[in-house]
């Protein structure tokens, strides 16, 4: 009897508990005598449609794939497509970055599907990225573990002993379930895995032969109950030293960096600036502190670290980078920014989920104090714990320095301004011209930017007014491109039941690895503006091609060969007016932009994407 | 705008190699700033990004602007006579000068 017809007829006790491994007969099937015995009422996936019910999984993302089609099937019908409702991307890279960026704004992971072997290679870098970010995304793959049950050919080529180990490396937490119960209490440890600090991206394996094993119509799983994890906070008598420290200084500067989570977060930081009225940068992995905030001084991030007595860093992805300056020539060198005598605290969760092989945990960096906790959780014992020390002497001296850091906000505020002006009219467009465009045209909405500020030279945190968490979600994470695009996708699909108007400033190089997403953003009727910051280039390593071709005094004649997106030239609106969205463009004239703008935001507050094409300068 | 512009007013002539001022042409250095990758780190019209600072109007004295081209402090890639002459610095030089003065748009 064919495994898969004996469990179905041998009821559902035996159905969940029934491991993978073991007493199966590889016996050819006998031909069947009815059609009872080539169909079921229900199936294991069912199942795991309820257990993805009930941790809340909102979307599915995916590509489509044979070694989850009992899941994707069971999700659109018994599921009834919603909650989770499958968005169809056209690349798994796609699908991750979706989920990436959809948590960044919405707190919350949402779900993607993929082939345990082929799938997952090419989701890869964006688990890496959502690693390095520090991001939630729950990834379900397909696999059939059972050689016996193996199709021929294609299923062998798409099936893998451990498939998660190709990014176990970089993912958080991983199983592989060999019963429907085990793949509920996994389920559920997952989704508390990937949302407790520091969060990251978790994988479950979901065997082809659960998701189909027929069941009898009296099984029920028993799905555990989910309960998430309160964030690790720091040590409370290293909490109040830290609070001594900053109440002591002169000088103290708060570095933060993946620190707000959450609003709540971006509340805590504003609160302990304020009380200590201590000069602040954010390095903008989230939206820590509201950009004109008078505390603000990441515009003049160096100069603050370089005068500080007491650094303190919040969930900096690099400390020692923070406070050294490096020189990228011939003989690398580095220099530490800080004064003599000056103290540096962290506090973070970096530690609690570092691995050994990649190495994105950067270099060691010496400090004076570490807190191992969750800076955003952490925050308001801090607060509490400044508050109590701080005296009325030590009050006077804080005003003034705020007046001070106030002044010097004002000033860079302005310097930005005018500094934008330069080159005003050129064609290609100035980053700060299409950067002042954007934001004449959103500022009177309720806007979120989803797209990483640097290859724009951080014109928007200079010049726009930021004071939202979900205004900002930072970049990346790993530098892994190919995220923008469909990062950005998933950001809007969770700002779309806020009504906000999402907007990203899309690099040309990083859409081109799979800007099939704007189908994906088209046909699930996705409202994102997507504003082309077209250089063509992938300008970053032209530059890196420039300074080895002067290292080796060669010039710079053949930079271009394989950095450089040109001859021909990409239409990036026909490309997206190919799959449905609105587009204009190429614009090159600075004029045209304002109008264009507006078109396309019109379309986007009908609850469509739009695309603008705008020829830009490298940065 | 400047068509060309007299430049190494300083007692140190550009290079290290040449007693006398260089005429450097506006023309010819927007060309040669495009040519040898002055724009990817500065912006087509000099006028600066997170890469690297705006060089013009008012470009730092020839003297100092020299040394940072020739012998770099910080991360710039260094371009020494091999790969940009001391004329074509003058030109480049001429052109970073003669960018205008924006006027602050209204916004």
């Amino acid at each position: 009897m064919n495994r898969r017809h004996f469990l179905k007829n041998t009821a559902g006790a035996l159905a969940g508990g029934a491991a993978l491994t073991g007493h199966v007969s590889a016996q050819p099937p006998p031909q069947p005598a009815d059609a009872d015995a080539l169909t079921t009422e229900r199936s294991g996936a069912d199942c795991m449609v309820d257990v993805l019910k009930q941790i809340g999984l909102e979307y599915i993302c995916a590509n489509p794939g044979s070694s989850f089609r009992g899941l994707h099937e069971a999700i659109v019908n018994y599921g009834g497509n919603s909650k989770p409702e499958l968005i169809t991307c056209l690349h798994e890279e796609s699908s991750v970055a979706m989920a990436h960026g959809f948590a960044k704004i919405d707190g919350k992971p949402i779900g993607v599907m993929a082939h345990g072997t082929v799938g997952l290679q090419h989701a890869a870098m964006a688990v890496y990225n959502a690693y390095c970010d520090r991001v939630p995304v729950y990834i379900i793959v397909g696999n059939t573990l059972d050689a016996t049950e193996r199709r021929p050919g294609v299923e062998w080529a798409h099936s893998v002993q451990d498939a998660s180990s190709l990014v176990r490396d970089f993912s958080k937490w991983d199983d592989t379930p060999v019963s429907l119960e085990h793949f509920a209490e996994s389920a559920v440890r997952a989704y508390q895995l990937a949302m407790t600090p520091p969060m990251g991206p978790v994988l479950l394996v979901a065997d082809s032969e659960l998701q189909e094993r027929p069941l009898g119509a009296d099984f029920k799983l028993r799905i555990p109950r989910l309960a998430l994890t309160a964030p690790p906070q720091g040590d409370t008598a290293a909490i109040v030293e830290v609070a001594r420290m900053l109440v002591a200084a002169e000088t103290p500067v708060i570095v933060a960096d993946r620190a707000a989570r959450t609003p709540a977060g971006l509340a805590s930081l504003v609160q302990l600036a304020e009380t200590l009225q201590a000069a602040v940068v954010d390095q903008g992995g989230r939206l820590n502190l509201p950009s004109r905030h008078p505390l603000n001084q990441s515009a003049q991030s160096r100069a603050v670290i370089s005068s500080a007595d007491v650094v303190l860093g919040l969930e900096l992805t690099d400390f020692w980078g923070t406070v050294h300056t490096y020189r990228d020539q011939l003989h690398r060198s580095s220099q530490s920014l800080l004064k003599s005598g000056a103290k540096t605290i962290a506090i973070s969760t970096r530690d609690l989920g570092v691995k050994a092989n990649y190495q994105e945990f950067q270099r060691y960096p010496e400090l004076d104090l570490m807190v191992s906790g969750d800076a955003e959780a952490s925050l308001p014992s801090l607060v509490d714990a400044v508050k109590t020390l701080v005296t009325a002497g030590r009050r006077r001296v804080f005003d003034e320095r705020g007046k001070k850091l106030a002044a010097a906000s004002r000033a860079a505020y302005d310097r930005s301004r005018a500094d934008a002006a330069y080159a005003w009219d050129a064609s290609p467009v100035t980053t700060a011209r299409l950067s002042v465009e954007v934001w004449n045209a959103i500022k009177g909405e309720d806007w979120s930017l989803v797209s990483s500020l640097n290859p724009i030279s951080g014109w928007p945190m200079r010049l726009w007014d930021f004071d939202r968490q979900y205004q900002f979600i930072g970049g990346s994470g790993g530098s892994g491109i190919g995220y923008t695009a469909p990062a950005s996708a998933g950001a809007a699909l969770a700002n779309r039941p806020h009504g906000r108007l999402t907007v990203t400033i899309q690099p040309d190089g990083d859409l081109m690895y799979a800007p099939g997403i704007l189908w994906t953003a088209a046909h699930h009727h996705i409202p994102l503006l997507s504003v082309m910051h077209n250089n063509r280039a992938y300008h970053q390593e032209l530059m890196h091609l420039q300074r080895m071709a002067n290292r080796h005094n060669r010039g710079i004649d053949r930079a271009h060969i394989g950095t450089t997106i040109e001859r021909p030239n990409i239409d990036y609106a026909k490309l997206a007016q190919s799959m449905g969205v609105y587009a204009e463009g190429p614009i090159e004239n600075p004029a045209d932009l304002a109008p264009a703008l507006r078109r396309a935001i019109a379309v986007v507050k009908r609850g469509e994407p739009a695309l603008v094409d705008v020829v830009t300068q490298p940065r | 705008m400047l068509s060309c512009v007299v430049v190494g007013l300083s007692a140190r002539p550009i290079g290290g190699e040449l007693n006398q001022p260089l005429q450097g042409d506006v023309d010819r250095g927007n060309q040669t700033f495009t040519r040898v990758g002055c724009y990817q780190c500065h912006g087509r019209e000099a006028q600066g990004a997170s890469t690297g600072p705006r060089l013009g109007p008012g470009p730092i004295p020839l003297a100092s602007f020299t040394r940072a081209v020739r012998t770099p402090r910080a991360d710039m890639p260094p371009y020494t006579v091999k790969v940009l002459s001391d004329a074509e610095l003058a030109d480049i030089y001429a052109f970073v000068a003669a960018r205008p003065r924006p006027r602050m748009p209204q916004w």
